[in-house]
């Protein structure tokens, strides 16, 4: 018996053994979030130039994915991580599981609404964030948890900058609470779930000011962004600490900042790529930038858990 | 915030209630199993048993399914948690308790003396049953602080225990500290109960019989019966035509080959199916020859039994804390994750092959060693034949648990190495009818899966041995 279970053992060893990398590694194992696209055509393009083979691992949010990295990172389970965002970057860096983070591409975070809802309806859409808490707009909004999504977060962010007192925030915060303000628990239950134009019942969502450009319906527009005082977030991609394939992990990254993959982001993961790449006509039209951003300046890092816990006095109480 | 003692009562209340409520409704269930005919009775224990055998995130799943996705509080959310671990345990008590062989002499000549229905159960069954059950009783509480899938997909985040606050303390706030706390409060909850089954019950009953009884049934125990039977079955029903929702059955079913609307998953579905069987073959090929291995000491070695007590969440998050000290080549390999499932299938496989091997007659091994066999002549020529279905079970059971594990799996399973319950789970997060018809269609493939490895580990067998197929 003893041996039936060493041959087991060894027969088990061996293949653990075969799927491990021969010497010199083909595969790049991208981490990054649920959000991510990348078309069948951009990764045949990136192989054939590179030689390399690519992976990709979705791992929830950006938070969700930046901390699994964290959790991870005695033994890695990326090469590379493209998604983490200026409010998530802190917890990468301080946690050094990236060596360093290159911007690939930003968007705005800010309210989109349903226009035909509102047609409908006898209600005049809001212009700001700042109009959520009146009653016309009662049981009507949705945003995702700011502890694991980072428009959550950047929303989180846009009211400590708008606010001259900590105060006036909870106030803030408050009274959308008591005006029926749903928390879902990611964008993409925000947006594809409880957003109307999905089959949900809430007609204003947190999301981006390009989001209405996926909306677009025989050219005509179908939402539209609150574009004053949104949050600029912008997104890196780096090499993970301790990956195995570190040459290929660079040069996917080159392939994030070249012009093709930067022309390709917007109708690929409605974002704005870099600044000097041109954005296409239809987002300059019906989902242009922000006309401002607040928020950037602050120091997140420093913030955040206290922002947190402020955020879940409101809410879970 | 919730504070650790508030975690550790609520996890102790919900397997408490879900275990005394099992029990409650077991008995008069079990009561009604054993006065059936032998052939109805193993086909309703089959079919309430399969609850019993289907991963926990599972039986959630099909419960949602039955009571919609309505907005949950947490009142609200703990009766739904308990409801299901009772759907997924009465079956368990019910088959212990029929299977237990009550004196038919004392009995009969207690009837003889004039005792009544109620005062023969009251006075000469309860009392030799008392221990079988109360050992299963403890199991099911501790199968209920353990559920985290269940907890997850019908509490929906807003039923705390200290499962689901370990999995937020280390995934969503990077508190390792905190999440190790927890940890230790789980284990020592969970272990307590295991021990304490173990010191009541001793031997695990046997399940694939079932003892008939002198005692008919009263109508409501009838009633119970059929309610209960008919719930189990509306249950899969109410998943069949989950899975035939969208597109319909066939539609859903090639949908497998695809990674889902909106490209929710990073493999397709079929693919996770691979990954999930290659693990379950490690899984196999270990536990099965390892626990042959201890059953045939002469030394009881129970304690190859303490993980049923250890939530697999806990391992999971152990596992990732330990990594950084295992060889490269194991952490970044997909062989991870099946090694730590052997030690949940470990103790299953070894509960099947213990008591089998132990009901072979020494002096048939003794004999056939003085006739000059060596030792795996010995296995070979009179071990295997006599333990066939022993060995098919431990190997069935040991696929399963590996197949439905969830808790480990979602510390351990990433990119192209997730496993089917992790896909599943993707699946209904997203929006999409394809996605959730996808997932019912897995669910509805599990489900027939269980009902067949049921069937078969009810079937009765010309024994020399009594074994326990299920009950760990």
């Amino acid at each position: 018996m003893k041996k039936i279970a060493i041959a087991a053992v060894a027969a088990l060893l061996l293949t653990g053994c075969a799927v491990a990398p021969a010497e010199k590694i083909e595969l790049v194992r991208l981490a990054t979030h649920d959000s991510f696209y990348i078309s069948d055509e951009q990764i045949v393009e990136f192989e054939e130039l590179t030689g390399y083979q690519l992976e990709v691992i979705t791992l929830g949010d950006t938070g969700s994915l930046t901390n699994k990295l964290v959790l991870t990172q005695n033994a890695p389970i990326a090469d590379v991580v493209y998604g983490i965002d200026n409010t998530f970057a802190s917890v990468a860096l301080e946690n050094n599981v990236v060596q360093d983070l290159k911007q690939v591409n930003y968007g705005d975070v800010c309210f989109n609404y349903d226009i035909q809802w509102f047609e409908q309806s006898s209600i005049q859409p809001p212009t700001s964030w700042r109009d959520l808490g009146q009653s016309k707009y009662k049981d009507l909004v949705v945003i995702s948890n700011p502890n694991l999504s980072s428009p959550g977060m950047a929303f989180l962010i846009t009211t400590y900058a708008g606010f001259e007192t900590k105060s006036e925030v909870f106030a803030y915060w408050r009274s959308l609470r008591d005006n029926g303000l749903k928390v879902a628990s990611s964008w993409t239950d925000a947006y594809f779930t409880d957003f109307t134009r999905y089959g949900g019942n809430r007609p204003i969502v947190l999301s981006y000011a390009s989001s209405p450009a996926a909306e677009l319906k025989d050219g005509k527009p179908q939402s539209k962004a609150l574009l004053k005082e949104c949050f600029r977030q912008y997104e890196y991609a780096g090499l993970v600490e301790g990956g195995a394939n570190s040459p290929g992990g660079e040069a996917l990254i080159d392939f994030m900042l070249s012009q093709s993959f930067q022309e390709s982001l917007p109708w690929n993961m409605f974002v704005y790529p870099n600044q000097g790449v041109a954005i296409p006509a239809e987002f300059e039209q019906f989902a242009p930038p922000a006309e401002s951003v607040i928020g950037e300046d602050l120091d997140f890092a420093a913030n955040r858990e206290r922002w947190l816990t402020d955020w879940s006095d409101v809410f879970d109480n | 915030m919730t504070t650790s003692l508030e975690l550790l009562s609520t996890t102790a209340i919900i397997a408490l209630a879900s275990s005394l409520l099992s029990v409650a409704l077991g008995i008069p269930f079990g009561n009604w199993l054993r006065s059936l005919g032998q052939k109805t009775a193993r086909l309703i224990a089959a079919i309430t048993l399969v609850p019993f055998l289907l991963p926990p995130f599972l039986v959630g799943l099909a419960f949602e399914g039955v009571f919609g996705t309505a907005e949950i509080n947490s009142n609200l959310g703990m009766l739904l948690i308990v409801a299901a671990h009772v759907f997924m345990n009465f079956g368990f008590i019910g088959k212990v308790f029929a299977a237990t062989t009550i004196d038919s002499e004392q009995v009969e000549s207690a009837r003889l003396a004039g005792a009544s229905d109620r005062q023969i159960r009251l006075r000469i069954e309860l009392p030799q049953q008392r221990q079988g059950i109360t050992a299963a009783a403890l199991l099911v509480a501790l199968y209920s602080a353990t559920s985290f899938g269940l907890v997850v997909t019908l509490g929906a985040g807003k039923v705390e225990t200290l499962e689901t606050e370990i999995a937020v303390a280390a995934l969503q706030n990077l508190d390792l500290n905190l999440a190790a706390t927890f940890a230790v409060l789980q284990t020592l909850l969970t272990i307590a109960m295991f021990l304490l089954s173990r010191v009541v019950g001793g031997a695990p009953t046997a399940l694939d019989e079932i003892a008939p009884s002198l005692i008919q049934p009263n109508r409501f125990e009838k009633v119970l019966g059929a309610l209960l039977t008919g719930a189990v079955l509306t249950a899969i029903a109410v998943v069949a035509s989950r899975a035939m929702e969208g597109e319909g059955l066939l539609q859903n079913l090639s949908n497998l080959s695809t990674k889902g609307e909106l490209n929710v998953l990073n493999i397709t579905v079929l693919e996770a199916g691979v990954n999930s069987l290659r693990n379950a073959a490690v899984v196999m090929l270990i536990s099965v020859p390892l626990a042959y291995l201890l059953a045939s000491r002469r030394r009881p070695s129970s304690w190859v039994l303490i993980p049923i007590g250890i939530s697999p969440v806990v391992v999971g998050l152990a596992t990732l804390a330990l990594v950084g000290y295992l060889p490269r080549v194991l952490t970044s390999s997909w062989v991870l994750l099946p090694l730590v499932q052997v030690l949940f299938a470990l103790p299953v496989a070894f509960q099947i092959l213990r008591p089998a091997r132990r009901g072979i007659d020494p002096e048939l091994l003794e004999a056939s060693r003085m006739d000059g066999a060596s030792k795996l002549q010995t296995m070979r020529m009179i071990e295997l034949p006599l333990l066939k279905k022993s060995f098919t079970l431990a190997i069935t059971f040991s696929a399963m648990v590996s197949i439905g594990e969830f808790g480990a799996a979602s510390f351990l399973a990433f990119g192209s190495n997730e496993t089917l319950p992790i896909v599943m789970f993707k699946l209904l997060g997203r929006p999409g009818a394809e996605n959730l018809g996808m997932a019912m269609s897995v669910a509805a493939i599990y489900i027939l899966l269980a009902a067949y490895v049921i069937w078969f580990s009810l079937k009765p067998i010309r024994k020399r041995h009594r074994y326990s197929p299920i009950a760990p």
